[in-house]
């Protein structure tokens, strides 16, 4: 979140607030005609912030070959998906987009499923929202500890 | 082979135990409590503890409060909420979602309708998305209905200023964005004495207020505070240091770093600064501030946030108004520069005890 790079456009101080502008990544793309895609990521938390809704609007209204991707790793920070979201399938949360959901822990998961919606994407079909479902073992920033109080006990083995 | 090898591990043994590990000071300022120190019934408590304390005394004595935001479920990333949900229970101590325009609006809807709403916004940097809410909506509802509804029972918590490796979006001092909006009161507490007595004093206001908490003194200012409840009014300013050549103003942790100068001030150049520690930002003690500046003619006023339109400018601008023919010298700001809040050049960016001593020297020599 705190790198940049050609093409790789960073992290935001409020997360979300990445949505809107891979939206107008996006567009740039379609009016350029380049095939190219944006790949707009976000974590379950931050599907909760209401400019991502803004920016699936206009993706969609607009047809902007956008992939939403959304890093569920359970929490938000402390808080669960299930104490957070009234929804946590997080793929369906595009309502009018289709979504995807894929196992985020498996990198060829990953790399096919993606794989697969850039290709939806890039013949001009629109945005797609894909969910990878994975597991956080550390605490978030400002959680640290050899514990992190999010996991269950269980969990540990 | 093994020879160079075991050589070239004796070096390396020889040169880590040569090298020296000395204590870096990294904060800017060292947290001194008030001088006069409380009498009877007191706890030593941190800044947070403190703010935790005047929110459990909300929570015992009126029914309708409630507490929500980021995970102050389990105590909140500062532990400011520690305890509290436990004790009253979710519905009154409960998690949102990570969306502070949401927040904000749903604590307006929550004190419009009658409940005590302690709404808490993570990082101050992270307030922005609910810039329209408190400024659109919670500043102006009394006055847009004719006093028909008001969110005057709304108050916003939110930890602020530089914390030593925030960088841009861990250290902001918002607080003139704000300021710049009538309807709204802005707080901004120096150690744990003040907060608990300040946020009581939000919460119970009628009108809706923002109480902005210097994040590093959350665990570095430690103090006797009273174990009862209390309340200490809004929009007065402390004079915490009494002087005759120069006014020194500021709040939040910046106060710590003026009541350093001023005794740099006396001992290097035998300059007598009065220390003022503004407290409310709005409404703010116009009185207090054109009292002291008549009397010593030189001002000096020290913010973390950026100088350009920070609130020093709006301090500055009401004194030459008041006090121009007291005046001995120019007003002076001594302020974050116009640049976002840095990473590793924090140490350059903060208005430290030596840009402040600086300042003050320039003024004697005026």
């Amino acid at each position: 979140m705190h790198m940049y790079a050609p093409n790789f456009y960073g992290g935001h101080g409020i997360v979300g607030a990445q949505c809107p502008l891979g939206a107008g990544v996006a567009f740039a793309h379609k009016y350029l005609e380049d095939k190219g895609v944006c790949l707009t990521l976000y974590g379950d938390g931050a599907a909760n912030q209401g400019q991502l809704y803004e920016a699936i609007n206009m993706a969609k209204l607009w047809n902007l070959p956008c992939l939403f991707i959304c890093e569920n790793n359970l929490y938000g920070m402390g808080t669960s998906t299930d104490r957070s979201a009234a929804n946590n399938e997080y793929y369906t949360r595009g309502h009018y987009i289709p979504g995807i959901q894929m196992d985020g822990m498996d990198v060829l998961a990953v790399r096919e499923g993606t794989r697969f919606a850039m290709d939806i994407c890039r013949e001009g079909k629109g945005p797609i929202m894909i969910e990878a479902k994975a597991y956080r073992y550390h605490g978030d920033n400002g959680l640290r500890s050899e514990k992190p109080a999010h996991r269950h006990p269980e969990d540990y083995s | 082979m093994a020879a160079i090898r075991s050589r070239a591990c004796r070096l390396f043994a020889k040169a880590v135990g040569e090298i020296r590990v000395s204590n870096r000071c990294v904060s800017h300022f060292v947290y001194t409590p008030d001088a006069s120190s409380q009498d009877g019934d007191t706890t030593r408590l941190n800044l947070f503890q403190s703010i935790n304390a005047a929110m459990e005394t909300a929570l015992k004595t009126d029914p309708t409060a409630i507490i929500f935001g980021e995970d102050v479920g389990f105590g909140g990333v500062f532990r400011c909420t520690i305890g509290l949900q436990e004790k009253y229970g979710r519905d009154r101590v409960f998690n949102t979602p990570l969306c502070e325009q949401g927040i904000a609006g749903f604590a307006i809807g929550a004190a419009v309708a009658g409940a005590t709403a302690i709404a808490e916004i993570q990082f101050a940097d992270y307030i922005y998305p609910a810039f329209d809410q408190i400024v659109n909506e919670a500043a102006k509802y009394r006055y847009r209905t004719g006093n028909l509804f008001n969110s005057g029972k709304l108050t916003i918590r939110t930890p602020c200023m530089a914390v030593g490796h925030g960088a841009l979006y861990h250290s902001q001092s918002p607080e003139a964005f704000f300021a710049h909006c009538p309807g709204l009161k802005i707080v901004i507490p120096r150690g744990p004495v003040k907060a608990k007595g300040l946020l009581l004093s939000c919460i119970r206001d009628q009108d809706p207020c923002i109480f902005m908490e210097p994040k590093v003194l959350y665990r570095a200012a430690v103090e006797d505070v009273p174990n009862g409840e209390y309340e200490l009014p809004l929009g007065k300013a402390d004079i915490l240091r009494e002087g005759a050549d120069v006014t020194l103003i500021g709040w939040g942790t910046q106060v710590h770093v003026l009541k350093e100068v001023a005794e740099m001030a006396e001992s290097q150049l035998g300059v007598s600064c009065e220390v003022i520690d503004l407290v409310s930002i709005i409404p703010w003690d116009k009185e207090t501030i054109f009292k002291s500046v008549c009397k010593t003619g030189r001002v000096v006023i020290a913010h973390e946030a950026p100088l350009t339109g920070g609130f020093g400018a709006e301090i500055a601008a009401s004194i030459q108004e008041e006090c121009f023919l007291n005046l001995e010298a120019p007003v002076t700001r001594v302020t974050g520069w116009d640049t976002p809040f840095p990473h590793v050049f924090e140490p350059f960016y903060i208005p430290d005890k030596w840009r402040c001593f600086e300042a003050v020297k320039k003024l004697k020599e005026f």
